[in-house]
Formats: C-alpha cells, sequence, structure tokens
C-alpha cells in the first residue's frame, strides 16, 4: 500500500559546505556553513527552523570525541545556530543520513515541526578514518580482531570477493562505473575530485589495499558537511523554490543474520527488503525513475544495490553497468554528483542532495534531461540504510 | 619525560571471554572447534547468540566439529592499518562455512600457504595455534589435504 503521507512532505532546501581533505575549520563550523546554506536555499532563516534531525556517529572512534570538532550533535547544532524555535529533535543511530531525513520526513507529515533541518557532517581524522585500539576484542569482534580483520576496507571486501566468484564479475567491468563517475564529478565544482579525471588504467593500476578493494574503490576521508531542509508540500509551494515531493521513503536495511562479518547474501536480503518497502510505500518501480542516486561509500556497493531495487536481475549489476547505461545521457543515469567517490565521504549526502537538485532541474551540466524521478539512497546493510523516491509533481 | 617517549606497545587484541563465548574459548585449549548449538533444534550459531533465532530456545550446548570448511568469502590485507598486524601484510583473513550447517561462518586467517593462494570455494581444514598467557588457542585455517580436493 502507497504509504498514507504520499507526497505530503517535500524537500526544499539543499546546501553543501566547504569540502576538503583538512580543512582548517572544524567539524562545527561546517554544519553551520552547510545548513545555513541550506535554509538560505530554501528562503527561510535558522528563526523558523523547528525541528531537527541528524546521524552523528563520529569518524574517529575512542577517546578524544569532542562535540563541534570531530562531530557535530544536534545539540551543537541548536545552541550554535541556535535553533530559537525547535519544537523537535532527533537522533538517530542506524541509516546514516537517510534515516535522519526519512525521520523528519515523519516528524513533518505529524505535524510534530514544520521546517526541519537534517545534516551529516563529517571529519577526516589526522592518521586512519575509524581507527579504535583495540586491544581487547569485546562481543562479536572477539572472533575477528585476533585475526588483523577489524578494517573497514576488509569488511567490505569480503562480500565483494563473494560477488566476483559467483557472478565472475571483474575489475575491469567495475573500471566502466569508476571512470564514468570520475567524469560525472569534472561537472560537479562542489565535488573533492572536481578536477582530477582518471582513465581505466589508472584505475587498474591502483594500490590495492584489501583485496579485491583497491585505494580507488575507496571514497576519501574529508571534512565537510551536507544539508537538507524539509517542510509540508504546502508550506512548499509558499516558498521560492521548486519542491522535491517525498513519494515514498523507508528507513530499515541492517542484516539480520548471525555472522562474525556480513556476508553478501546478509546484504542481499536486507537491501531487497528496503528496496521492497520503498516501492511498495511509493507506488512506483524502477520503470518510473530518472535519476538514480545510490551510495558508493565502496565503489562496489551500486552494483549490488541496482540489483536489489530491481533495475536488472540478481548477479547482473556488473553487466548493466557497461555500454554507457548509467553514464549521464544514459537510460540510468547514477550518481551524476560523482558521489561518495568523486566528492569525498560525506556518507550519503551526495545521493540525497544530488537527488533534490535534479528534480529541481538545477543541476546544470550535468542535470538529467526531463528529470521529475529520482531514486536516493544511503547507508549500507551493516549500518542500516534508507532510501527514498523523489518527484517533481506531487 | 622518557617513560612519555617510549613508543607504545601493541598487542595483539585478546578476546573478552564471557559466559556466552566462553564454551568456545575453553575448547580452543584442547584444541577443538566447537560452536554453540541449540539443544532444542539442533542449529549451529556462530558467533554465539542469547536466542536460538530459529526456535527461539535459550539451552544451548557447545558442540564440536569437524573443523573442515569451504572458503565463502575473503580478503587479503595489503597494508599495515590494523595495529597489531603491521609486520603480518600480506595476510588472508577467511570467512569459512563450515561443512555441518550451511550459513555458519567462521573467520580465520589462512595458515600453512601463502596468503595469495586465498580463493573463494577453497577447502580448508581448522588448525590452532596458541594465543595470549593464558592457554587460550586461535583456530586458523589451512588448505585441506588432498584427499579433500
Amino acid at each position: 500500500m502507497v504509504m498514507p503521507i504520499s507526497n505530503r512532505v517535500a524537500v526544499v532546501g539543499t546546501g553543501f559546505s566547504r569540502i576538503g581533505r583538512h580543512l582548517d575549520a572544524s567539524c562545527g563550523e561546517l554544519a553551520i556553513e552547510a545548513s545555513r546554506r541550506a535554509v538560505e536555499d530554501a528562503g527561510l532563516s535558522f528563526d523558523d527552523i523547528d525541528g531537527i534531525s541528524n546521524y552523528p556517529n563520529p569518524s574517529r572512534l575512542g577517546a578524544g570525541n569532542v562535540d563541534g570538532v570531530d562531530l557535530v550533535t544536534v545539540n551543537y547544532m541548536t545552541r550554535t545556530a541556535p535553533l530559537r524555535n525547535l519544537r523537535w529533535s532527533c537522533s538517530i543511530t542506524q541509516g546514516t543520513v537517510s534515516g535522519s531525513l526519512v525521520e523528519a520526513v515523519h516528524a513533518v507529515a505529524a505535524g510534530a515541526c514544520n521546517y526541519a533541518l537534517v545534516y551529516r557532517a563529517m571529519y577526516s581524522p589526522p592518521g586512519a578514518f575509524g581507527i579504535a585500539d583495540v586491544r581487547l576484542a569485546t562481543g562479536d569482534a572477539q572472533f575477528t580482531a585476533p585475526y588483523g580483520f577489524s578494517n573497514t576496507v576488509m569488511m567490505w571486501a569480503v562480500p565483494y570477493s563473494r560477488y566476483m566468484a559467483r557472478y565472475g564479475a571483474t575489475r575491469e567491468e567495475l573500471s566502466t562505473f569508476i571512470v564514468g563517475n570520475r567524469h560525472n564529478t569534472t561537472l560537479n565544482p562542489d565535488a573533492v575530485f572536481h578536477d582530477q579525471p582518471i582513465g581505466r588504467d589508472d584505475y587498474m593500476r591502483s594500490t590495492m589495499v584489501a583485496d579485491p578493494l583497491s585505494m580507488l574503490d575507496c571514497d576519501m576521508a574529508v571534512d565537510g558537511c551536507g544539508a537538507l531542509i524539509v517542510t509540508t508540500a504546502e508550506r512548499a509551494r509558499d516558498l521560492p523554490v521548486t519542491p522535491a515531493y517525498v513519494t515514498g521513503c523507508a528507513s530499515l536495511g541492517v542484516g539480520y543474520d548471525n555472522a562474525p562479518v556480513l556476508t553478501l547474501d546478509s546484504f542481499m536480503n536486507s537491501a531487497r527488503r528496503l528496496a521492497g518497502t520503498v516501492w511498495e510505500n511509493s507506488g512506483l518501480g524502477p520503470t518510473d525513475v530518472d535519476s538514480l542516486n545510490l551510495y558508493d561509500g565502496f565503489s562496489f556497493f551500486p552494483m549490488l544495490w541496482l540489483e536489489a531495487f530491481g533495475f536488472c536481475g540478481e548477479g547482473e549489476g556488473h553487466e548493466f553497468i557497461q555500454d554507457g547505461r548509467v553514464a549521464l545521457g544514459g537510460t540510468h543515469p547514477l550518481n551524476t554528483s560523482g558521489g561518495a567517490l568523486g566528492m569525498g565521504r560525506l556518507h550519503g549526502t551526495p545521493q540525497l542532495i544530488e537527488g533534490v537538485r535534479q528534480v529541481q532541474g538545477r543541476c546544470g551540466p550535468r542535470q538529467v534531461e526531463g528529470c521529475e524521478i529520482a531514486l536516493v539512497q544511503a547507508g549500507s546493510p551493516l549500518h542500516g540504510s534508507g532510501a527514498l523516491v523523489l518527484s517533481k509533481h506531487a | 619525560m622518557t617513560e612519555l617517549r617510549r613508543p607504545l606497545r601493541v598487542q595483539r587484541p585478546e578476546p573478552q571471554v564471557t559466559p556466552l563465548t566462553a564454551p568456545f574459548w575453553e575448547a580452543t585449549r584442547a584444541g577443538l572447534l566447537a560452536l554453540q548449538r541449540c539443544t532444542a533444534c539442533g542449529r549451529f550459531h556462530h558467533p554465539p547468540v542469547p536466542l536460538c533465532p530459529e526456535c527461539h530456545s535459550s539451552s544451548f550446548e557447545a558442540t564440536p566439529v569437524s573443523g573442515r570448511g569451504t572458503v565463502y568469502e575473503y580478503t587479503v590485507m595489503r597494508q599495515a592499518r590494523v595495529m597489531g598486524f603491521e609486520d603480518l601484510v600480506p595476510y588472508a583473513c577467511l570467512v569459512v562455512e563450515i561443512d555441518e550447517q550451511p550459513g555458519v561462518f567462521v573467520v580465520g586467517n589462512l595458515v600453512d600457504a601463502p596468503a595469495a593462494d586465498a580463493r573463494v570455494g577453497m577447502r580448508v581444514a581448522v588448525r590452532f595455534e596458541p594465543y595470549g598467557d593464558e592457554g587460550l588457542q586461535l583456530p586458523q585455517f589451512a588448505p585441506a589435504g588432498a584427499e579433500e580436493s
């Protein structure tokens, strides 16, 4: 059944902060910068914002997390913006920024607030991202950490190894997507790799980190923030912007199979569960979508999501991305913003914000012609993920 | 001041053994790979769970398995990015599906073979290596003998 709040809420404003490898600004400053741009983009001020939603998980694990420095909580934003008229706030631990956005949609539809700010601020720590001192391996990690199996790239390398072996997928095939994605990136001035196109050979020669994943299969940690503003469809029509109506949305997609690491099967089971819920809630399907925005924190994710959402059959993603099909101008333009691989590790905001702007028709040289419906998805079955179908017409 | 300048001595992580995970680790002292098994429905679970996801029983018994299985997924770590394992690169981490039950996975390094030999579908058998000061052993996996292939 189509969700009762279909097309009753819209995304109306978006903004990115400066984005860079190590910027001379705190994470808090960048969150304020992105949020102010999103608020002004919607023709509003911080005094209009009465709801706030976030996924604050820090990029530096263990000791030393400081609010406003390496993570930005809703409390920091509330007192720093400041949000004097706040009536609703929410901070989630699953689903990344897509989950925060879905919660904001629900809150606005329920009348808990009128204008909600959603953001995800990222900090690029000195040294390695997400490193924890794990001299004591607790919980399920006691069955992985003693093997030196406690690095994020390794965690994702394993399901990809299975995908390649099961379906005969190759790095050469994936290079088609990588190279095309970097071309999209050159059309996006916000992107950290805006001026760095790469060729197939660059990818094939990229230094291996954890087989089969190389440096160019991983997004690069950056300092930066993306923000969005959500309001009711009625209020959206009074604003000086084109609304992107939320036709369907869902936030779940955590794998529930019991295993020491996330397996390919577990990834696909939960991805299909999310995709099925989003299609049901929206009343739409893969043939309706003009702009595809699928999370690419690791390069092979979009192939799996293409399968999960039914754009192609199981195990066909590596073939589907060939022949210009997912390129700008192709039948299924995918991650026209350059995604996380091109924009930097912004945890899904490249997907969410690009989908909104495609529906609004404001993507300039990378605009998908006649774009009316965008699919945006962020997160993974390890952290939870969410997705939304955005429409130009209510 | 000299104390502060001394480099940190990073050790490989020790498992924090709890009542739930103790049967697994205790069995390793005797060189056995024993996995949690539901006494009601007979299914194996790893890592150990507080409630059987199949039948919702909470009665379990650590049960020895053959230690043989097939590599379901793997990775070869090629960079010194994991503290305590810098000297071991490249090393292979295997996700092994055990023979006793499809969908039950145990992680181990590939031993007795170069990391580059790791493959999906490879037949492996458990080996134990002493780990830490408490007499525990770490289950590892070596290529299975010729009779397996």
